[in-house]
């Protein structure tokens, strides 16, 4: 009798469970289900939070098997230090991308496919006297004395246009001087070593010599045949691997030559403020293979 | 059957499992599972009654701490369906061997993993669970693991003793 009470009661049982287990699956709504979970994890909060925070803390000091400890702090040093290494490449890739874009958009404009550049960044700045700059591109680079220096378009909030600036004069592994097309020449070197440049439409070819102050000269041009008036550009000519004629400043003054009215006196002012930059473009003409 | 002691070993049990056995977790997400063990402890060592009631709130806590795809009721059916013939079986084989309770954890795990799934699927489309993990790591592991919790749990319960009667008790509340 007893034995069959029991049987009864477990088959009520386990219709009720299974009836239960029905209920839940098919007719209580998920908001309900998830309300009761949530309720379970609010009444338990402490405990579930205290071993979750105990499983956490295991598993922080928990060594992987074969592992020392003098073993694992070495490789967690490895580890941050190639976490380092990971940031440095990603700086260097993003100032890459950058320096890509930058090549990109001057490559397309017209004249500019195929000049060689490369681009350098301004170490030190002109300075007061503007004459010079220091670069951080070298020999190593291709780099070599008398190759042209060039603004470029934008940079940061300037927007410079692409113009010479000036010449490099001298030039280390790494490092480069720029000396600046507003430079006073020196004294002793030769006329012929200012750099050969064009103005406006007209067909003499002079030469631009630096008088300092952020100003050129451009002396011995004619006056009879040559029509020169202020805002005139002043384009350095094709030569030392670039293609096009570029501009490098504008006429600001053209009066006759007071020691020989035959001839202009030519100030220049570049178009380029020099003292923005941070970074340049060096025109590196390819080396002739012998 | 102690039923006061049963709900403390639930609810710890319950904790348990929602926190401390991610200690125990090996590769990403397999980790023994505690009420499992319980449901063949107490299928192999109740009175089909007690077998029974303890199966269903065993699957009512499964699914209040880890739903399969969310959804409550399917460990409610698959641990009482499966409780309940286990404690049925029990008069023919004998689950106090290791190694047979290894393999009946083992087998049980399996048999709620797939039905639970299968529940499941009738309420959600597309459940993100990880199969093998579900219906072969999760079961092996607590297969493995689960002879060590048999015997404090059996302590706890008062349950070691060999020579208990399983219908002479009858249900105690205690």
């Amino acid at each position: 009798m007893r034995r069959r009470r029991a049987n009864i009661s477990r088959g009520m049982l386990f219709t009720w469970g299974m009836g239960i287990g029905l209920l839940f699956l098919f007719a209580v709504p998920q908001r309900t289900s998830d309300r009761i979970q949530l309720t379970y994890a609010r009444l338990f909060r402490w405990p579930l939070a205290a071993g979750h925070g105990l499983t956490l803390a295991a598993r922080d000091v928990a060594l992987p098997h074969g592992v020392t400890e003098e073993e694992y702090r070495e490789l967690l040093a490895n580890h941050r230090q190639i976490q380092n290494v990971i940031a440095n490449l990603q700086a260097k890739l993003r100032e890459t991308q950058r320096q890509n874009e930058m090549l990109a958009r001057l490559r397309a404009k017209p004249g500019w496919e195929t000049v060689p550049i490369q681009l350098a960044p301004v170490l030190v700045g002109p300075g007061a006297e503007q004459n010079e700059l220091i670069i951080g591109r070298g020999k190593d680079h291709g780099l070599a004395i008398g190759q042209f220096v060039m603004s470029l378009g934008e940079q940061g909030t300037l927007s410079q246009s692409e113009s010479v600036i000036g010449t490099i004069s001298s030039v280390d592994a790494r490092t480069a001087k720029v000396r600046l097309l507003t430079a006073p020449r020196d004294p002793k070197a030769p006329r012929e070593s200012g750099i050969v440049v064009g103005i406006g439409n007209l067909s003499v070819r002079p030469l631009l010599e630096g008088l300092g102050g952020h100003k050129a000269r451009i002396p011995l041009v004619k006056v009879d045949g040559n029509n020169i008036s202020q805002g005139d550009p002043v384009y350095v000519q094709k030569s030392q691997g670039l293609d096009v004629p570029v501009i490098a400043g504008r006429v600001t003054q053209c009066v006759r030559s007071r020691d020989d009215p035959m001839f202009w006196d030519i100030t220049v002012e570049p178009v380029c403020d020099v003292a923005g930059l941070r970074e340049v473009a060096v025109v590196v003409p390819p080396v002739p293979v012998r | 059957m102690r039923w006061i002691r049963f709900a403390v070993l639930v609810l710890a049990a319950s904790i348990l499992q929602a926190s401390l056995m991610d200690v125990l977790r090996v590769r990403r997400d397999v980790k023994p599972d505690l009420l499992l063990v319980l449901l063949v402890f107490f299928g192999s060592r109740c009175t089909p009654t007690d077998g029974v009631i303890t199966s269903f709130v065993l699957g009512f806590v499964a699914d209040l701490i880890n739903p399969i795809g969310g959804v409550m009721g399917p460990r409610i059916i698959s641990f009482g369906l499966f409780g309940t013939l286990l404690s049925d079986v029990q008069n023919v084989f004998s689950l106090r061997r290791p190694l047979y309770q290894s393999v009946a954890i083992f087998l049980l795990g399996v048999l709620t993993a797939v039905l639970g799934y299968l529940l499941a699927s009738l309420r959600t489309e597309g459940s993100q669970t990880r199969l093998l993990t579900l219906f072969l790591w999760q079961p092996l592991y607590s297969g493995i693991l689960g002879p060590l919790f048999s015997l404090p749990v059996g302590w706890w319960m008062r349950m070691n003793r060999k020579n208990r009667s399983l219908y002479g008790h009858g249900s105690r509340f205690r």
